[in-house]
């Protein structure tokens, strides 16, 4: 695992040092809100997915269910169409902070016995929010999820995506 | 009274480098990290850091073993706008972590 080449697929900002980190590209992505998200074929599109905006766009190439709401038909959905769902950090941390981790980790558990692909993000907004994948693979102990499952879908899952898109 | 060695509290000793444009001092960043730990998991389940040496941007903190993986789960969630903590390596000794660097 340690010679894989990491991908952040959720940094919102231009981060040069990323080499730095373990990263071998990260990407700053769009964000698709609703049915009329605009699909932006340069960039990582992640559509928005939550209980007041619960509607998918046509086109996306990761979830980001920000609640960790479970919707089976969305997660089967999202599988069929050889997609993935984002683990975002910054979304963790709000769930840990507000008290709501154990609605993560049932959100985790239907993720992984639904067997959708899913890739671990860290949605960095600046230099000092960034984390290393050793560090992501650390919170996502906290989901249920092994070290070598969360570095594997930070290497081969967003992989498959880039591959999907053409990249 | 003499403390049977395996009832012995055994530690673990992270070693960090702390990133920003500004420096910080040691009793500072000492407060500041179990003010974090107590944020992350209560007053009474939070890990209790100590902070054995600060300098030149890089750090040892020491934690109890039952607690490690509490703590580097808090390390690894916590952000501030100023300064960052990058975890490096951890060891049951520092003397196993001085010469791994």
């Amino acid at each position: 695992m340690g010679t894989s080449p990491f991908f952040d697929l959720d940094v919102r900002f231009e981060w040069d040092g990323y080499s730095q980190e373990g990263y071998s590209k990260v990407f700053v992505p769009n964000a698709l809100e609703g049915k009329s998200g605009r699909y932006d074929p340069a960039k990582v599109n992640i559509a928005l997915f939550s209980n007041t905006k619960a509607v998918l766009p046509d086109r996306f190439d990761m979830v980001n269910f920000s609640g960790f709401g479970v919707n089976v038909d969305v997660l089967s959905l999202i599988r069929d169409k050889e997609k993935a769902v984002e683990f975002c950090l910054a979304d963790v941390r709000k769930a840990v902070l507000s008290g709501r981790i154990s609605q993560a980790q049932f959100f985790s558990n239907v993720v992984r016995s639904y067997k959708v692909p899913y890739v671990f993000t860290s949605g960095a907004a600046s230099i000092y929010e960034v984390k290393s994948p050793k560090e992501i693979a650390f919170v996502g102990e906290m989901l249920g999820f092994t070290q070598r499952q969360v570095l594997s879908s930070m290497s081969m899952t967003a992989e498959m995506l880039l591959s999907n898109k053409g990249w | 009274m003499v403390v049977k060695k395996s009832a012995r509290t055994v530690y673990r000793y992270i070693l960090f480098d702390y990133l920003s444009q500004s420096g910080k001092r040691a009793d500072e960043l000492q407060r500041e990290l179990n003010q974090v730990m107590q944020q992350m998991y209560g007053m009474v389940g939070a890990p209790h850091l100590k902070l054995i040496s600060f300098s030149k941007g890089r750090g040892i903190v020491r934690c109890g073993r039952s607690q490690f993986v509490q703590a580097r789960r808090a390390f690894a969630l916590y952000i501030n706008p100023t300064y960052r903590i990058r975890q490096v390596r951890s060891s049951g000794t520092l003397k196993g972590l001085r010469e791994g660097l």
